[in-house]
Formats: structure tokens, sequence, C-alpha cells
């Protein structure tokens, strides 16, 4: 019975050490993203604010990890040229949002967090959730990770093409993101 | 964590080697077959209901090896396999899906009863094992804890019916992703 005790006192030890686990939840958010149609001289950004959702208010000190992202939506390429979606992100919320890739460049905040998402000419795309998930780059990950639990959850967002002129649509868009937090 | 875990597996460990001695070995083989569910994962916080908090259900079996080495626990080896739907959700008006993931654990569970014993037996259990979670381009591997409560029912000496519901933490960092199981199988005795 001895080497019985120090079975449970292990299992029990391990249980203990289990902490917060016993008590956490992947909580998903989405936000829609207005239609809306992007040129290289033309962006359209996209305001995402985490601080409207309660649970997220709620729960902001225990958010441990982001285990989704997706951006997703259809896209349409109006030229004759191949190009790719990317989505940059801006760690606030911009009253006054950029118009032109090269101010948002210019911005040292600012971080790729999305892409490459291939359209080829006058093509029409919808964007399946898995292929989204995986282009989310490293980066970008961890800059919504830390705009999410340390700053006030407001950013935002800007489809943008990879190269050269670009003319495309954004419809029916939404941004996913999936937290890993304790509950 | 991880310092904590060893620790936990080591005393457990400790306490199955050194009662070794004390006990006949008794060995049994089990197959089963069920269903389990991703609990609390990828839940709705602007919609939130308690249906919710079971996402996509998908089939489980596996196979287990009951060793009676010590007194009152019964040490069962095991490995589990699921495969779970995809979550289809609409988001902006447009359907899309995400992939399911593939479930495939090993590990040990801690029974604490003599589930190589004749008779109706009503159990809980523990255990200590390994989740991998694989999706397209996506792979997780971690520590995970079961907590489990059975049933069992011999129909003679050899062979016995076990009924289990059983809660899964694959730990993530300081988090854990959940799975419900319930599974039903059967249980082979070399022994009488």
């Amino acid at each position: 019975m001895k080497s019985l005790r120090w079975l449970i006192l292990g299992l029990g030890i391990g249980i203990l050490a289990s902490g917060c686990i016993l008590t956490s939840a992947q909580i998903q958010l989405d936000f829609n993203i207005d239609d809306g149609t992007v040129t290289s001289t033309g962006l359209v950004a996209a305001p995402i604010q985490l601080s409207d959702e309660q649970e997220y208010v709620d729960h902001k000190d225990d958010i441990k990890n982001i285990s989704d992202l997706a951006f997703l939506g259809k896209f349409t390429n109006n030229t004759s040229n191949a190009f790719s979606v990317e989505v940059w992100m801006v760690p606030t919320l911009q009253t006054v949002p950029y118009t032109t890739e090269a101010e948002l460049k210019a911005d040292p905040s600012a971080v790729k967090i999305w892409g490459n998402f291939a359209l080829g000419p006058n093509e029409t795309k919808q964007i399946d959730w898995n292929e989204s998930a995986h282009l989310f780059t490293k980066a970008g990950k961890d800059a919504i990770f830390n705009e999410a639990k340390n700053g006030d959850g407001d950013f935002t967002l800007y489809a943008i093409g990879s190269s050269g002129t670009y003319d495309f649509d954004v419809k029916n868009g939404a941004f996913v993101l999936v937290l890993d937090a304790g509950i | 964590m991880k310092r904590w875990l060893a620790l936990a597996a080591a005393a457990a460990l400790l306490g199955a080697s050194s009662a070794m001695a004390t006990e006949e070995l008794r060995v049994g083989v089990g197959a089963f077959y069920g269903l389990s569910a991703p609990v609390l994962q990828d839940v709705d916080a602007s919609s939130f209901s308690p249906g919710d908090a079971l996402g996509e259900t998908g089939s489980e079996w596996g196979v287990r090896v009951p060793i009676k080495v010590i007194p009152v626990v019964t040490i069962e080896p095991y490995y589990a396999q699921s495969s779970y739907d995809d979550n289809t959700q609409t988001f902006n008006n447009f359907s899309y899906s995400r992939e399911g993931w593939d479930r495939k654990a090993i590990g040990a569970n801690f029974l604490f009863a003599n589930t190589l014993a004749t008779g109706f037996k009503f159990y809980p259990y523990v255990g200590i094992g390994s989740t991998k979670l694989e999706r397209t381009d996506e792979k997780l591997t971690d520590f995970t804890w079961n907590f489990g409560l059975g049933m069992g029912f011999s129909f003679n000496e050899k062979i016995s019916l076990h009924v289990r519901s059983q809660l899964d933490l694959m730990v993530t960092d300081e988090t854990s992703r959940k799975f419900g199981d319930v599974t039903a199988g059967l249980q082979y005795n070399f022994q009488p």
C-alpha cells in the first residue's frame, strides 16, 4: 500500500501542476470587413476592434496564445495582369487611414501578416479557410498576439497587391481569430 | 510545468515498479470504438450557447493492454485514434469549412479497480500520454492528461465489456485542447 500512495501522490502532483489547463478554451472572434476596391493608390482600411468584444475585454489578461487565424472573402482581379494579394497590419486604429501603398510601407510599425494569395488575370476566387490559415506569417501572428495581449486590441488591416499596378475587389470579407485563453 | 510533470510521472513509475513483486501478473487486451468531440475549442464568443461547447464529432477507436501488477490499480497502456469532421461556419454571408483534426494518442491509464477480475465494475481512472493532432500542413504534439469513468461487466472469466467516458487535456503551454470521448469495447483476459 506504500507504493500505491506514491502512485496516487504522483498523479495528484501532476493534476495540481496542470493549473489552469482545466479551465481554458479556444475562443473564436470574427469581424466582417466592408466590401471595397483596392488599387495601389487607393487603399481601403479595415478597422478591427477586439475591444468591442466583451469576452476579449473580460479575458484579455488570460490570453496565452493565438491558435488559429484566417482572412476570408471573395477576391476579384480587375486587371489582365496576374498578381498576389497580401494583408498588412498597422497596430493602431487609424482615424486617418493610409490611402497609398507608399504611405503604408513607410510606417515602421506596419507588418505584413498574410499572403501571398495568387490571382490570375481577371480571376475571381473565394479563398478556402484552410488555405487562408496557412498564409499567415510568423511575424503576422506575433504582431496580432502582441496587440491582443499587450496592446488595446484595436488595429487596422490593409489588403494590397504584392507588386506593380493592381486593382482588385474584396467582397464579403471577414477576419477570424481564435484566442487560446484561460477562462 | 515540465519539471512538475516529470516529477509526477517519476512518482507514478516508482509506485508501479516497487509494487510489482507484490501482485501476481495478470494481463488482458482490449479494443474499443466510440465517439469523440473537441470540448471548448473554437467557441464563438459573440453567440455562445452551452451546445457550442462541443465541436464537430468524430469516430474513435483504439487498443488497450490492462496489466494488473499493483493492488487496487490496473495499469493500462493504450493507443487511440480519432478523426473529426470539418467545422463549417458562415462569415459575412459566405460558408467556409475548416478541416477537422486527426488525433493519435498513446499513453497509460491508471484504473482504480481490478478490471481483470470478474463481476460488475464501476471505476474512475486517470492517465498520461502524448497526443498528436494533424491536419493539412499543421501538426501539434503535446503531453496529455486523461480523466475518466468506466463501467465494466464480465461475461465470463475471459471476456468483459467496458463502457467509458473520458476527458483528454492536451497541454499546450499554460492552456489545453480538450476532447471528450465516449467509447465501448471488449476485453480479453489472458489469465482467468
